[in-house]
C-alpha cells in the first residue's frame, strides 16, 4: 500500500489565539507537519469560535495557513440547546442517563452539515481523516462518516463524558485511534475494550526553543526564585488546589518565593498570597517560554490531561515538574523523563517543593533530563514518523 | 514545617526513588503529627479528588479535622513590650478587655465547640461504621468465592460498574 499523501484534519474549531482548547492546537500543529513533510492537508472546521454558543463568526470558505488549507464551514443552527444542556448538566453530575438521552445530547451538540457533505464528496481524494476530540458532535458524527479512512485523536480523559455507552459506537466505528500517551490508550482499554491493534500512542511534536533563565527575573526584578503554572486557571486544571497548597506553603515554610501564572482565568489568591503572586495573563509564546525557563518549578497541579503541553515546553526550558500524583499522564511524563516528581497531598508537595528549591543540582539535573526527554521522544521528526508509521500499519 | 533529610547525588537520579523516600519520610511524619495544622486541613479542602477513592487520606483528613475542629479560647499570656507604668497600664487594659470579651463569647463558643464536636464525632462514627461494613462484606464475598470455587462454579471477571 502506498503512503498516504492527503490528510483531513477534522475538529470544531481553528486554533488561530491561544484560547481555543490544546486538543485543537494538537490537531493544527500535526496538520502543519504534515504539510513539511509535503503532505496535502485540508483542516476541515466549523465557523465557530466559541465552545459555549457555537455562534458562526468567521465567514465560511477557505483559507492558507503555513500551507494547510482551512475549510471553514458553518455550524448547524437547528441545536435544541435546551436538550443538550439539561442532559448535559445530569451527566456532569455523574447522574445515569438512557441511551436514547445520550443520543439526544450528542446529537444536539456542535454538527456542521456543510462538512459531513464535504468528506462525502471528498471519499476518493483523502487518504486518512485525522478528527478529535473525543466528546464533540462534530468528532462522534464526522467520525463515522467515513470510519474505514478515520483516525480518531480522542484526547480522552477519565471524566463522566468517558463512560457514555455512546463513546463505545465512535472508539468501535474509527479505523484507528491515536492516543497522546499510553496512560490515555490504557484508559481507552479499560472503557471500552478497544482492540489494541488498531492503537497507537502518537503524540504531539514539540518546537524546540531556548530562553536565557536570567532574563524573566531581571526584567521583573525578582531577587528570589519562583514557581510557574502556564494554561486555564479553572477548577478542573486544579489551580484552585494550587493557590490554596501554595498559601500554606509560604506561611508554613516562611520561604521567599513568588508564583507566576499565565493563561487566561482568575486565580483570587488569598490576601496573604496575592502579594507573592504574578498574574502574567495571556502572554506571547516568547514571553511565555522566557517565564517557563526562569522558573524553580513548573507545577502542574491537574488530574485530567491527555498529553500536558505546557509541562514538556517547561522541560524544553529546562525547568522540572512537579504534578498532581492523581494525573496518571503528568506523572508518567514525569517518571519516564526522570524530570518530575508527583504529589497526592499537602503535605508531600510541601516536602517535594522544598526539595526542589532547596537543591539547585538537583534542579539542574532534572531540567537537562527533561529537555533531553522531550528533544528526543517528541521532535516532530520522531512524532511524523510514529504519524505515518500508524496510518501505514493500521489497516 | 518539613525538613527531608536526604541526600540524593545529581548524577543519575531516579525520581521515583525520590519521590518513595519523599512518602516514606511524609508518613512518618503525617504519623508523628507533624502535618496536624488546620492550615494543612484548610488546603486540602481543594483536594477532594484525593477523598474519592483513598481511605487512607479520609484517616488523615479526619484526623486533621478532629485536631482543629475546637476553637481555642484558653487564656493566653499578654506581652509588656514597653515595660515601664505606661506598659503596665496597657497590659491591665488588654487583659480587662480580653476579659470582657471571653465573658461576653464564652457560651457561644462553648456552643459552637460542642457542635463542632458532635459533627466531627459524627463523621468519625459513619467512617467507622462504613469501614466496618464494607470489611463484613468484603470477608462475606471471600466466604461465596471460596463456596463458588469449591462447588466448580466459574466467577465471572469484575465488571467495571462505573457508570
Amino acid at each position: 500500500m502506498s503512503e498516504a499523501q492527503h490528510f483531513a484534519i477534522m475538529a470544531p474549531r481553528y486554533p488561530d489565539g491561544g484560547a481555543i482548547g490544546g486538543a485543537e492546537t494538537l490537531l493544527k500543529n500535526l496538520a502543519e507537519h504534515l504539510v513539511r513533510m509535503g503532505k496535502t492537508v485540508h483542516f476541515l472546521t466549523t465557523c465557530a469560535k466559541d465552545h459555549h454558543s457555537w455562534e458562526n463568526t468567521v465567514e465560511p470558505g477557505i483559507e492558507t495557513i503555513n500551507g494547510v488549507e482551512i475549510h471553514y464551514f458553518e455550524v448547524d443552527g437547528n441545536r435544541d440547546l435546551e436538550t443538550f444542556l439539561r442532559v448535559q448538566d445530569r451527566i456532569s453530575i455523574g447522574e445515569k442517563i438512557s441511551r436514547e438521552d445520550e443520543l439526544g445530547w450528542i446529537n444536539n451538540s456542535v454538527h456542521s452539515t456543510p462538512l459531513y457533505e464535504h468528506l462525502k464528496s471528498n471519499e476518493d481524494f483523502y487518504d486518512a481523516i485525522l478528527t478529535g476530540p473525543y466528546l464533540f458532535g462534530i468528532t462522534w458524527k464526522g467520525a463515522q462518516i467515513l470510519p474505514h479512512k478515520t483516525f480518531l485523536v480522542p484526547c480522552l480523559h477519565d471524566e463522566v463524558f468517558a463512560y457514555l455507552s455512546i463513546m463505545n459506537d465512535l472508539f468501535d466505528a474509527v479505523k484507528g485511534i491515536l492516543f497522546n500517551a499510553e496512560p490515555e490508550l490504557h484508559l481507552a482499554v479499560k472503557l471500552y475494550g478497544i482492540d489494541p491493534g488498531k492503537a497507537r500512542v502518537v503524540g504531539m511534536g514539540m518546537d524546540d526553543f531556548d530562553s536565557d533563565k536570567e532574563s524573566f527575573s531581571k526584567r521583573h526584578k525578582l531577587s528570589c526564585p519562583y514557581i510557574i503554572y502556564s494554561g486555564r486557571r479553572e477548577g478542573l486544571k486544579g489551580t484552585p488546589l494550587l493557590v490554596s497548597y501554595l498559601n500554606t506553603f509560604i506561611q508554613r515554610t516562611g520561604k521567599e518565593l513568588k508564583a507566576v501564572f499565565t493563561g487566561s482565568g482568575d486565580i483570587n489568591p488569598p490576601p496573604e498570597l496575592a502579594p507573592h503572586v504574578i498574574d502574567l495573563g495571556f502572554v506571547s509564546e516568547k514571553d511565555k517560554q522566557e517565564a517557563m525557563a526562569g522558573g524553580a518549578v513548573f507545577i502542574h497541579p491537574s488530574v485530567n490531561e491527555s498529553f500536558g503541553i505546557v509541562l514538556l515546553e517547561a522541560f524544553l526550558g529546562r525547568t522540572p515538574g512537579l504534578v498532581h500524583g492523581k494525573g496518571d499522564v503528568l506523572t508518567d511524563q514525569c517518571r519516564k523523563s526522570n524530570a518530575g516528581f508527583w504529589f497526592r497531598n499537602y503535605p508531600e508537595f510541601e516536602a517535594l517543593l522544598l526539595r526542589l528549591l532547596d537543591d539547585h543540582e538537583l534542579r539542574k539535573q532534572m531540567g537537562e533530563n527533561g529537555r533531553n526527554y522531550v528533544l528526543n521522544e517528541y521532535s516532530w521528526e520522531a512524532i511524523g514518523g510514529k504519524l505515518m508509521r500508524a496510518v501505514a500499519e493500521i489497516s | 514545617m518539613s525538613e527531608t533529610n536526604l541526600d540524593i547525588q545529581a548524577e543519575g537520579i531516579d525520581v521515583n526513588a525520590i519521590v518513595q523516600e519523599i512518602q516514606d519520610a511524609v508518613a512518618e511524619k503525617t504519623a508523628s503529627g507533624e502535618y496536624n495544622d488546620a492550615l494543612i486541613t484548610q488546603a486540602e479542602r481543594s483536594n477532594l479528588f484525593n477523598m474519592k477513592d483513598d481511605a487512607e487520606f479520609l484517616d488523615y483528613y479526619l484526623s486533621c479535622i478532629t485536631r482543629s475542629s475546637q476553637v481555642d479560647i484558653r487564656a493566653f499570656e499578654i506581652p509588656d513590650p514597653k515595660g515601664g507604668p505606661a506598659g503596665k497600664a496597657m497590659k491591665k487594659l488588654k487583659q480587662s478587655i480580653w476579659g470582657v470579651l471571653k465573658f461576653y463569647t464564652y457560651r457561644m463558643w462553648t456552643q459552637q465547640n460542642q457542635i463542632n464536636s458532635l459533627i466531627v464525632n459524627g463523621l468519625n462514627i459513619v467512617r467507622n461504621k462504613l469501614g466496618e461494613q464494607q470489611h463484613e462484606q468484603e470477608k462475606r464475598i471471600t466466604q461465596l468465592e471460596a463456596a463458588l470455587n469449591k462447588a466448580g462454579i466459574e466467577i465471572p471477571p469484575e465488571e467495571d460498574t462505573h457508570e
